[in-house]
């Protein structure tokens, strides 16, 4: 009996001991995971989205929900989501956030016609004074990353994008907040984008899903993940790519930064279940 | 010697007389103001790299304007503007400043981007936009920035309220006012008058009245009576002869009792040469103000 129970209590310990362990390795890589706004965006009340029935989640609660679903306490926003850039707003925000032990990560920046590669320097002024606001609003909210929007970063305009992207970078070390850029799909070649973080001084965003074929994301990804300021974002679309590759490189590059969720269609129409299928994937792996 | 007296006291008269007008002048000069737009084609412009007209460099425009027409006031557009570094604005300031000149209002005309958006996103684009340039307003002394209203539809007029008020909020605590000013084009869709001055109370902005910018006598004048009033203490001038003539509006303005700045806004319709166009208005305000 007493040995019945010595071994079962042992067991039990053991299984508890592993469970704690688990949940530490768990709760240790949870820690590097963070998920887009954007895969909520459905759920989410918001000014660009009046009177859609299922959008019943307040922006400000969407870090709770996260934490409490997933226990991801990491969240980036686009800067279209925030209803408001009042420093009150702001203020409740930071609040909301820190409630929930919860961080933003990373704040996406996608300016209406706005862009570094505007070969308009009137534009490429107005780009600058713009992400100089959400660098300041990022700092309001203890976020230590902002995404701009590289545009085409044409031939003719990639000199002066340089320079707009240097000038902006210049504000926010200042602010100690990072400048990054991604890879998008159908975008500028991945060689071109990491001579113009190299050349700006900014910092690479490397995205595993936004590229045309395997063997160019290979060889992106290895260049790409050194250059980053500690987030990236995952793709899992199996038909196209293997993602457990990507996360593969990222340790090979030595890299110890954020993966950052960023459902696509391919993994369903609910979120929440796109974002477990996701994490499937991303725990084992990292 | 009676002679010699006589002389010396006609010319002490005469003395006394121009110093007399020279004053006068002096203070008519210091309520009139020029905008950097009349002076569009002659200014550098990155856009136009190798244009020989263009020599006046945005950063002189207010040593030229005060040392031509005597005139201390300036207007600029934020797309005059090649920098919006600190180090850049210091040096215009201090240009500025050397010429003993003030700015007198920024026009912000951003691309596409203007309380009237129906997409929130970009409204609240224009907040922050407009807020850097009410930074910028401060940094260079200067109390005024002019916002675009945009076309403001009925069903959009709250939201384009909420987003004024927003700016007028944020100005008050730099000390900058927010101004609108009425547009009239025969081809574009025109906002009426009325419908601006609600605007502008229900806000807290300020009018801006363009004496030139109405579809014709009655209605500007109508406008004007109401618009004065309403001002941040400033004003634009235009002169179209024998249509909506400058003179009119600014006996108009004075009954009303402004005591605001009359401001030139001069493009090509007294003449190709804006350098003549700017005098012939300067001329008709000093004579009627």
């Amino acid at each position: 009996m007493s040995k019945h129970r010595e071994l079962f209590g042992n067991a039990a310990a053991a299984v508890a001991s592993s469970v704690a362990w688990g949940q530490e390795t768990s709760s240790v890589k949870l820690d590097r995971i963070a998920v887009m706004s954007s895969t909520f965006a459905p759920l989410l009340k918001g000014m660009a989205r009046p009177g859609n029935p299922r959008a019943t989640v307040d922006l400000m609660d969407l870090a709770g929900m996260v934490a409490e679903r997933f226990g991801i306490h990491r969240v980036e926003f686009q800067q279209s989501d925030f209803p408001s850039t009042e420093p009150a707003y702001f203020e409740a925000f930071r609040k909301h956030m820190k409630s929930t032990d919860s961080q933003v990560s990373q704040i996406s920046l996608e300016f209406a016609n706005l862009n570094v590669s505007s070969p308009d320097q009137v534009i490429r002024l107005e780009t600058i004074e713009l992400t100089r606001r959400w660098i300041d609003y990022a700092a309001a909210l203890g976020c230590p990353r902002v995404m701009v929007n590289q545009g085409d970063l044409a031939p003719a305009v990639r000199e002066s994008a340089v320079a707009t992207l240097k000038t902006i970078n210049r504000y926010a070390t200042a602010k100690n907040i990072a400048v990054v850029i991604g890879n998008r799909p159908h975008d500028v070649p991945w060689d071109v984008l990491v001579d113009v973080v190299r050349q700006s001084g900014i910092r690479m965003d490397p995205n595993s899903g936004n590229f045309a074929d395997s063997q160019s994301r290979v060889a992106a990804l290895a260049a790409m993940y050194p250059l980053t300021a500690g987030n990236s974002h995952i793709q899992h679309v199996p038909q196209k790519f293997d993602t457990a590759e990507a996360i593969r490189i990222a340790k090979q590059a030595g890299y110890q930064g954020i993966f950052t969720i960023e459902t696509v269609p391919a993994n369903g129409r609910d979120p929440a279940a796109a974002v477990h299928g996701v994490l499937d994937v991303l725990l084992p792996n990292i | 010697m009676k002679r010699r007296e006589f002389f010396l006291s006609s010319a002490a008269a005469i003395a006394s007389g121009a110093a007399w007008g020279r004053r006068a002048d002096r203070a008519r000069l210091e309520r009139i103001g020029v905008m950097s737009l009349c002076f569009e084609p002659v200014l550098k412009s990155p856009a136009h790299p190798n244009d020989p007209n263009r020599k006046i460099d945005i950063l002189d425009f207010a040593e030229m304007v005060a040392r031509r027409y005597g005139i201390h006031r300036v207007e600029f557009q934020q797309t005059d503007f090649v920098s919006t570094e600190p180090e850049y604005f210091e040096e215009l300031r201090r240009r500025i400043r050397k010429a003993k000149s003030q700015v007198n209002q920024i026009n912000l005309e951003f691309a596409n981007l203007n309380i009237s958006a129906r997409d929130p996103v970009i409204r609240q684009e224009a907040i922050d936009l407009t807020k850097s340039w009410i930074d910028h307003a401060a940094v260079l002394a200067c109390p005024r920035v002019m916002v675009n209203q945009g076309t403001l539809p009925s069903d959009l007029r709250q939201a384009a309220i909420q987003t004024l008020r927003t700016m007028s909020t944020y100005g008050q605590t730099r000390n900058v006012s927010v101004t609108m000013e009425p547009r009239w084009r025969p081809d574009a869709v025109n906002v009426p008058w009325e419908v601006l001055v609600d605007v502008g109370k229900a806000s807290g902005s300020f009018m801006n009245p363009d004496c030139g910018n109405f579809p014709d006598d009655p209605t500007r004048m109508a406008a004007l009576r109401v618009m004065y009033g309403m001002t941040a203490g400033s004003s634009h001038v235009k002169h179209f002869p024998g249509r909506l003539e400058a003179p009119e509006a600014i006996r108009l303005s004075k009954e009303l009792g402004y005591r605001g700045a009359y401001v030139i806004e001069e493009r090509g319709y007294n003449g190709s040469d804006p350098f003549a166009g700017v005098q012939t208005v300067l001329s008709l305000i000093l004579d009627n103000m």
